[in-house]
């Protein structure tokens, strides 16, 4: 298994510079001249956004590269319940991520960083920040990230540390043209970041070693639902699912489902076992997004799972507008009714239609991503869902289902 | 009508909407693009100004539907350069300012 992010030479968390250097050298130098090389070597390595989006890396530095006063947030957020990744990143690897940070600077000529990043990571990160004394490097600037799914969205994060509520804005204008208080500003995932920071030393060849040409590199993988053991893993991009399985020690009971991406994700039948790259997991309407693999068990209700996501994701709406407000909380209220055994046949026609009213409405994803999550379920569980509205409550309904807040241990 | 056929029947209207929309801007829009030069104006709709007055689905029925919460969706027909006035009477009606008629971009 190719093990890049989360070294086998580094065990234990890694907040010591001299670890750090020890396992990765030092970062190389790059000066002004260097950073259309820098660019370009990113395009080369195929690197894409490992926040959610899979916007391509180089593009995003190209936006902000040469203009004027650019900022680089990281995101840390990570608003996604079943994600645990980056999480796991800042606690075990924080110098990978500020050494990404810092060549994303560079790249793009930023004097500042803003490490946004939950609160219980910031007394190792802190002393990481401290541990870096290089004078030429950026000052890196700790904020405690908002909670709540679309606080993670970037115009979210950025308004954020503005010190406004955690909302997302209109786009466009996006943050590369009208960033944090007005500034370009480059918004990268941690993930993202730590690949970066590996790509800046070994370059785009070193990165293409693992992964798909289409889909190179490595990515961190939160796997959770009915496996033997929840947690992250590294695995290059295009490993079979079941071997992603495997690596949670296997499902603890025959698979149903899975939920890949996120919850703004899709879900995929247990018996299809694609590989985890978008070019496998398309037909099923999915992508590898955040890289989230969620297994649903043959003992947990469907319809009741769905209803509880579609809950949970409408509770988590902004606000803001009004497609989204009413329209995932009449889905989610659908879908209640159909899980309880209350709903009747012509609720799946409200489904339906509503799936397709609220879709690609919304200032931002977040109620077009959750409507296509529920109808890639509403597709996969066409069954089920008829079984509820015709039957009632089904066999397999008092089995637990996926619990919409749960986290993954890590 | 199972539920199975009426998500292939709704996936397959998403996507005529979308083959039509594509193909009408360019046909509507031969200069739109990356060459600089001017591209009609569209009608925009700001989701999170729009509190669902409900004024402009009056106004500008070809352009403009209601959901079934009372929010405006743009129709293709929002565009049409023939109903231009009449997009542009909806715009200047908006109590909230959320629907403009700007410059292609």
């Amino acid at each position: 298994m190719t093990i890049l992010l989360l070294s086998a030479a580094v065990p234990h968390a890694t907040t010591d510079l001299a670890r750090h250097r020890a396992v990765h050298g030092a970062l190389p130098a790059i000066g002004r001249r260097d950073a259309d090389a820098l660019i370009a070597a990113v395009d080369a390595a195929g690197l894409r956004g490992r926040g959610g989006a899979g916007f391509p890396t180089a593009r995003k530095l190209a936006a902000v590269a040469g203009a004027r006063k650019p900022v680089v947030v990281v995101n840390g957020t990570e608003g996604e319940p079943a994600s645990s990744k980056d999480r796991l990143l800042l606690g075990r690897q924080p110098h990978l991520v500020l050494d990404g940070a810092v060549t994303a600077a560079r790249a793009v000529g930023a004097a500042e960083i803003v490490l946004v990043a939950p609160a219980v990571t910031h007394a190792a990160l802190a002393r990481a920040v401290d541990d870096r004394t290089a004078r030429d490097e950026p000052d890196v600037r700790l904020v405690a990230a908002a909670e709540g799914y679309v606080a993670g969205e970037e115009t979210a994060v950025l308004a954020h540390v503005e010190g406004r509520p955690a909302v997302p804005r209109l786009a466009p204008p996006r943050p590369a043209e009208r960033g944090l208080f007005g500034r370009p500003t480059l918004v990268q995932n941690v993930e993202t970041l730590a690949h970066l920071g590996l790509i800046a030393r070994y370059g785009p060849e070193w990165f293409r070693g693992a992964g798909t040409p289409e889909r190179p590199g490595t990515t961190l993988v939160s796997v959770s639902g009915a496996v033997a053991r929840r947690g992250v893993h590294e695995v290059p991009v295009g490993l079979p699912v079941d071997e992603v399985l495997r690596l949670a020690g296997g499902p603890s009971e025959p698979t149903r489902a899975l939920l890949v991406g996120g919850y703004f994700g899709a879900w995929v039948d247990g018996a299809a076992r694609p590989a985890l790259t978008d070019r496998d997991l398309r037909p099923h309407g999915a992508s590898v997004g955040a890289g989230v693999v969620i297994a649903l068990g043959a003992t947990a209700c469907p319809v009741r799972t769905v209803a509880r996501l579609a809950s949970w994701m409408s509770g988590q709406s902004a606000g803001q507008c009004g497609s989204c407000v009413n329209g995932l909380a009449a889905i989610a209220g659908v879908l209640v009714r159909l899980a309880d055994g209350d709903g009747t046949p012509d609720d799946l026609g409200l489904l339906t239609r509503w799936i397709a009213m609220v879709d690609s409405r919304g200032a931002c994803a977040h109620p077009t991503g959750t409507v296509r999550m529920i109808a890639s379920a509403a597709a996969l569980f066409a069954d089920e869902l008829e079984d509820h509205a015709h039957h009632g409550r089904c066999a397999t309904c008092a089995a637990a289902p996926i619990d919409a807040r749960e986290r993954v241990a890590a | 009508m199972s539920l199975r056929e009426r998500l292939e029947q709704g996936g397959r209207d998403r996507e005529d909407a979308g083959r039509d929309r594509a193909a009408d801007e360019t046909a509507r829009d031969p200069v739109a693009g990356e060459d600089g030069r001017r591209a009609s104006p569209q009608l925009t709709l700001d989701p999170i100004a729009c509190v669902g007055h409900g004024l402009c689905a009056e106004l500008f029925p070809e352009g403009i539907v209601l959901d079934d919460w009372g929010y405006p969706i743009l129709l293709d027909g929002a565009q049409d350069p023939a109903l231009r006035a009449h997009a542009r009477r909806a715009a200047k009606a908006c109590p909230a300012l959320a629907l403009r008629l700007r410059a292609g971009r």
